[in-house]
């Protein structure tokens, strides 16, 4: 049922995220090409009228990513939304479970994000070096399972933040009205209490890592690493800490979907 | 033969209102029952929780034997009491949908129920009146073979000319086996078709018999009990 539940959430967000992903990916490849131009037409790249477009083309770059980021990451939070409201109706009567259908909601979220982050690289790297002469080996010779471990590190801070916002959803459908504003609320209120509770977790994590026998052969361990392997540590760290923040949300989330539910 | 469908206890507080309280219905197979009542009398609270939409606070129902939950919403049609349809579906979009995920949706039924009603597949269902769009969301729902059909005012917004075909697929599609929870306003349109009637008032059952038997006992039509024991 997953897979079906996909299809249809592919499909839905697609309609309007698909062009607008392929539009900027057009215009980046545009601009990789007048970047080309340049070398192969020295004179042409010479010219006032080149500047002008190749300036053009890196805003309309850089505003189309920033569009598809936002369209992106607002669709998928629009879609959670959408399920507590009519569309609801359909979506809870249809023979699949709560966790199904958060599982399809965050899934399809994540994966457009990921294209977003796809193209991000794709607009780099043509930037920094758009004649292909370069690339993250040559310069950073092993880095690679220290990127593998950052990259693992985002998507579990990408899945804890789409599911922070549905929590903080399905906790505003709770009120009878006003429900966006109560979402709204809950979010800036979550939000706050979180940043206090770490901000003193943070500090007493330090003392700790300072004043204690135990702290002392943390840091000894950080400082036998080689700068790879300690980013890669830290990574892995970060992973684990949002990957049990995502379990902690989804389980509320699911609470409220199916002990709480209240459609508008 | 054992029920379809049996409500137990079943009570459901919203803050201070208590839309259900200690309810108890048990419905047949082969069984078209109206669910009346006045505004807030809790109808749509109880087709709610049976189609697993809500929790209810206390109190318990059983649906082939089993709570609410995937297994019962497989066998369970629902039709709610306002447009649930993604907008940006067309009619036919929405048909493949249903057959997608209900094994017991009949594609080709609902298909000629469309064109029956002289409804385009083709139309998006966000551009369509808010009668039509009741209109399919109907089709859908009677072009399963549910065992048990939770209608919430199916009939609210249709015209009385489609009221007619409307009342005759829901008579023609459900059989024996299936038991069709009706709730409604119309009662002089459903009357001529229904089995039974359940009355609900304050979230309690206030009378559940068969409509010839109250027929018989009140000396008056359901619709004219209706209007006497709710009259303002």
């Amino acid at each position: 049922m997953l897979s079906k539940l996909l299809k249809y959430e592919y499909r839905a967000t697609a309609r309007f995220l698909l062009p607008l992903y392929l539009g900027v990916l057009f215009v980046i490849m545009v601009n990789a090409l007048f970047l080309r131009m340049g070398d192969f037409f020295p004179a042409f790249a010479l010219g006032d009228s080149y500047s002008l477009i190749l300036a053009l083309l890196l805003i309309a770059c850089v505003l189309g990513f920033l569009a598809v980021v936002i369209a992106g990451f607002v669709t998928g939070i629009q879609r959670f939304y959408g399920l507590l409201g009519t569309r609801g109706y359909l979506m809870f009567s249809l023979p699949v479970t709560a966790n199904q259908l958060i599982a399809s909601k965050l899934i399809c979220a994540t994966s457009w994000m990921i294209g977003a982050f796809l193209l991000g690289c794709v607009f780099l790297r043509m930037m920094a070096f758009p004649f292909g002469e370069e690339n993250l080996v040559v310069i950073a010779p092993n880095s690679g399972v220290a990127l593998f471990c950052h990259c693992l590190a985002l998507l579990a801070m990408l899945c804890c933040s789409i599911l922070f916002f549905y929590f903080c959803i399905a906790l505003g459908g709770q009120w009878p009205q006003n429900r966006l504003i109560a979402t709204i609320l809950c979010y800036f209120v979550i939000t706050f209490v979180l940043q206090i509770v770490l901000f003193f977790a943070m500090i007493a994590l330090a003392l700790i890592a300072l004043n204690t026998p135990a702290g002392v052969t943390v840091s000894s361990f950080f400082s036998s690493l080689s700068p790879y392997q300690a980013i890669s540590v830290v990574a892995c760290c970060m992973t684990l800490f949002f990957a049990a923040a995502c379990a902690i949300l989804w389980v509320l989330t699911r609470y409220y979907l199916t002990k709480k539910l209240n459609l508008a | 033969m054992n029920p379809i469908y049996e409500a137990h206890q079943l009570s459901k507080q919203y803050r201070q209102i208590q839309a259900l309280d200690n309810l108890d219905l048990t419905l047949m197979p082969g069984r078209l029952v109206g669910l009346l009542g006045p505004n807030g009398s809790g109808k749509t609270t109880l087709i709610k929780i049976s189609a697993g939409l809500l929790t209810p606070t206390s109190g318990s129902v059983s649906i082939d034997g089993h709570t609410p939950g995937p297994a019962t919403k497989a066998i369970v049609s629902y039709l709610p009491d306002r447009m649930a349809l993604p907008s940006e579906l067309s009619a036919a979009d929405a048909v493949s949908m249903y057959a997608d995920f209900f094994e017991d949706f009949d594609e080709v039924k609902a298909h000629t129920m469309l064109k029956d009603l002289k409804l385009s597949p083709s139309q998006r269902i966000g551009a369509m009146s808010k009668g039509t769009q009741e209109k399919v969301q109907l089709c859908l729902a009677m072009s399963r073979a549910a065992k048990l059909y939770l209608l919430d005012e199916p009939l609210g917004g249709v015209d009385p000319a489609a009221r007619e075909y409307i009342l005759a697929t829901i008579l023609r599609n459900y059989n024996e086996d299936a038991a069709v929870l009706f709730s409604t306003h119309l009662i002089s349109d459903i009357e001529k078709v229904l089995d039974e009637v359940a009355v609900l008032q304050n979230g309690r059952l206030l009378l559940h018999d068969s409509v010839d038997h109250l027929r018989e006992e009140k000396g008056m039509s359901v619709d004219e009990y209706f209007k006497e024991v709710f009259r303002c």
